[in-house]
């Protein structure tokens, strides 16, 4: 074995950079073992028990960057000093070939002259400042990190604001600019429907069912929940309201958002007033009296809100919807009973498990008109908080990518790990008569949900069949063909395993909630 | 266009010399003096100076002299309406509410806080993320130093943490820092005179390190950063919500210093009051 290592002096990295190195490092082919530290003589001491210790770390201060490597002995040491280089100055690597993933916003501006966008995702207590630098350099912000500082959000939008400058987030996750689907969005057609959404899952359901309905969005705008909040005041979503107003690419407004504060609604509703063109909002939770007295068609869920908008797009009468809607009812009654028929006595409960937050919210909000005894990690309308979020009560409603899920693991609309486990011990409960998910697709999500679902429901079949009853397996798949994952394909596969698919999540709620109800009332 | 919003009580005079950057703050040194200009997001600290309207990675040069700050080229007024007060006043409070609170404050710590910093030592699943045989080793040696302080030589036990950790403030030296909050409130808590504790404390905690030194000489003399302040004022007063978005606020501090001094604050609560 051979130990290398190598002192920068005078260079300082926080911890986080430098395990990040550190692990970086320890892929690199050839090296067995490495660390990297500041040259502090306790880090020095710890070196020394774990055998990585060499002469030339003795005289090294607290401000150096020591950097040591185990190999073989016949390793390519200069090639791996090179790769060490690499991995602690990507700035610089970047300035000599523009092809490599931009660093900085600097290194990023300058391999893309004339960009209007940054699209921003680090750590949220840096975001803020790469923001308003953004800002101050003429581009629209699209601010996926979360954790930004309230302060700080309101500094940009105010900042941005009067510059005529988007700034969608902090804690964007979707949006669709000029076609192009950003962070976790759907390919979806274009068209004359332009959305305003401070809910990302939201915005992708309207803009897929919009897009599988046959019409199209112009833009959809992302803002971040905390937008229409009262300490934010909705500066961006009104923003987005004026700009879908003027441009001529539109003729249909949709906002989505859960409940905005009663000041932003008064000042959704005055720019409203001034807007010649359709209006159709889908505030979720929030009273519809709210909007009484003004052109808003408002909806109660995210297919509804989706239908009117296509109603609208295609100059058909709103009453549509409705013939819509009660053909949909008959469909799902006919359904319910049929599923609810095969259930044991036992079976009474419904376990949603949703990687989407605004359909843990939406599918509450449903069972508010039907339900009792509805448990919720994330509890909204008259749901309870669950004592703990990994056991369910009674009817049990689960946002699986809120934080306490999600600490050091990617969201579930990636990493199925989690559900896919819960799932199980769902279906092992006796309690359960129908389990309901959300499969979302396009990009940033999981790129082969199959293969992670699929394996799961087999293994439900198998501890159903051991106890011989039946367990209704529910769900909705958000997305279009023309996403990656291919929305028919995955529909198609499902359904040959017997799940239920539905083409909404308010349908597919419906249903698992009926299935519920009409095995109560036998 | 420069703005002071704030300074911190503990500013001494001087010209300063950059020390290290980072894109919301950057530390200046003076002999062994630090001050440390700072963004709005980082806040008020006993040797922070806050400013707006640019951002503190352009400040390139600090000097302070007669009642005046001199950043870059700009001269600003020392004005005493922006001075802050970085100690806590203890007010009466429930005892149980706090016992309560601190459970909460644990909680959130082991929940939101980066899988690089010294939660492990609250929850031991995170032991996983430190693979490397450093890592390995480093941990082992925070274990031993926490469990003496548990034990009760925490002398021993804060002498073997210091200094441990891989980036520019060791972890082990914001945890250090941690006990010396606990340890000064504790002595707020129950009235009993702990200074001379809280002092071999210090003396065993400091090292060659200017740069930690600083931050661990606020902590023994119970001067607060506005961020941990208001955490421990949630604590004592508030519930578990104020709590959660005070410990978000406090973890926002460096990469990991502010869940390593959470951590260390805990550990001294539990040895010294629980």
């Amino acid at each position: 074995m051979k130990i290398t290592g190598i002192v920068k002096k005078g260079e300082y990295f926080d911890s986080v950079s430098i395990m990040l190195v550190a692990k970086q490092l320890s892929g690199v082919k050839d090296i067995i073992d490495s660390a990297v530290l500041m040259g502090t003589k306790e880090n020095i001491s710890v070196l020394k028990s774990s055998e990585l210790l060499i002469p030339e770390f003795q005289a090294a201060g607290e401000m150096d960057l020591l950097v040591v490597f185990k190999t073989e002995e016949n390793a390519d040491i200069p090639a791996l000093l090179k790769a060490v280089d690499k991995l602690l100055k990507p700035d610089k690597d970047m300035s000599e070939d523009k092809n490599l993933n931009p660093s900085s916003l600097d290194g990023a501006v300058s391999a893309l002259p004339g960009a209007n966008l940054a699209m921003i995702s680090i750590a949220g207590r840096y975001a803020g400042d790469v923001a308003m630098k953004s800002l101050q350099m003429g581009l629209n912000v699209m601010l996926f990190s979360d954790n930004v500082p309230l302060e700080k959000e309101i500094e940009l939008k105010t900042f941005a604001n009067g510059k005529g400058l988007f700034v969608m987030g902090p804690d964007c996750g979707t949006a669709i600019i000029n076609g192009a689907p950003l962070a976790f969005a759907n390919v979806v057609n274009r068209g004359n429907i332009g959305i305003v959404g401070a809910s990302g899952t939201g915005l992708q359901e309207v803009s897929c069912i919009i897009s599988n309905a046959g019409c199209g969005v112009s833009q959809a705008i992302g803002t971040g929940g905390r937008d229409v909040k009262k300490e934010v005041g909705g500066i961006m979503f009104i923003q987005g309201l004026k700009a879908l107003a003027e441009d001529k690419n539109t003729d249909v407004i949709l906002l989505v958002s859960k409940p905005p504060a009663k000041e932003v609604i008064e000042k959704i509703k005055l720019e409203v007033a001034k807007i010649n063109k359709s209006v159709v909002s889908v505030f979720l939770g929030s009273s519809p009296e709210l909007l009484y007295g003004t052109k808003i068609h408002a909806a109660s869920t995210l297919e509804e809100a989706a239908f009117l908008s296509v109603a609208l797009a295609q100059n058909q009468p709103v009453t549509s919807v409705k013939e819509i809607s009660n053909k949909q009812d008959l469909e799902i009654k006919e359904l319910a009973k049929k599923e609810s028929s095969k259930l044991s006595s036992k079976q009474k409960y419904l376990r949603a498990l949703f990687s989407g937050g605004t359909f843990c919210d939406e599918t509450q909000l449903i069972c508010n008109e039907i339900l009792s005894d509805v448990y919720s990690n994330t509890p909204v309308g008259n749901a309870k908080k669950l004592k703990d979020s990994n056991i369910s009560e009674k009817n049990t409603i689960i946002d699986l990518g809120d934080d306490e899920f999600t600490v050091g693991k990617p969201h579930p609309m990636i990493d199925y790990s989690t559900r896919c486990k819960r799932i199980i011990e769902e279906a092992e409960d006796p309690e359960t008569a129908v389990i309901l998910l959300d499969i979302v697709l396009g990009y940033g999500s999981n790129m082969d949900p199959l293969a992670e679902v699929i394996p799961v429901i087999r293994k439900v079949k198998e501890i159903t069949s051991a106890r011989k009853c039946s367990l209704p397996l529910v769900c909705s798949v958000t997305g279009t063909d023309k996403d990656p994952q291919n929305r028919t394909s995955v529909v198609t596969a499902l359904k040959s395993e017997g799940v239920i698919v539905m083409k909404s999540n308010a349908a597919a709620s419906r249903l698992a909630i009926s299935i519920v109800y009409g095995k109560g009332k036998k | 266009m420069i703005e002071l919003v704030s300074y911190g009580n503990q500013l001494c005079s001087g010209k300063y010399k950059i020390h290290s950057k980072f894109t919301s703050a950057v530390n200046f040194i003076f002999g062994d003096t630090f001050v440390f200009v700072v963004s709005e997001s980082v806040g008020p600290g006993p040797l922070n100076i806050v400013i707006k309207g640019i951002v503190p990675m352009s400040v390139n040069s600090l000097e302070i002299e007669d009642g005046f700050l001199y950043l870059n080229d700009t001269k600003l007024e020392i004005d005493s309406r922006k001075l802050y007060d970085p100690l806590l006043y203890l007010h009466e409070f429930d005892h149980n509410n706090f016992i309560r609170n601190l459970g909460f404050l644990e909680n959130s710590v082991k929940k939101l806080s980066p899988p690089q910093s010294l939660v492990f030592v609250l929850d031991p699943g995170r032991r996983s993320e430190f693979t490397s045989s450093f890592e390995y080793e480093y941990v082992k040696r925070i274990d031993l130093g926490v469990q003496e302080i548990l034990f009760g030589n925490i002398l021993i036990g804060v002498g073997s943490i210091k200094g441990l950790g891989p980036g520019l403030t060791p972890a082990g030296d914001d945890f250090n820092s941690g006990i010396l909050i606990a340890l000064n409130l504790v002595e707020k808590i129950c009235r009993c005179d702990m200074q001379k504790s809280i002092k071999l404390v210090w003396q065993e905690a400091v090292g060659s390190n200017l740069f930690t030194n600083a931050f661990l000489l606020c902590a023994s003399q119970g001067l607060l950063f506005n961020k941990f302040r208001e955490l421990l004022n949630a604590v004592l007063y508030s519930d578990e919500n104020i709590i959660i978005k005070n410990t978000e606020s406090v973890l926002s501090i460096g990469e990991t210093s502010g869940a390593d001094q959470l951590v260390g604050f805990l550990i001294g609560m539990k040895r010294f009051l629980l």
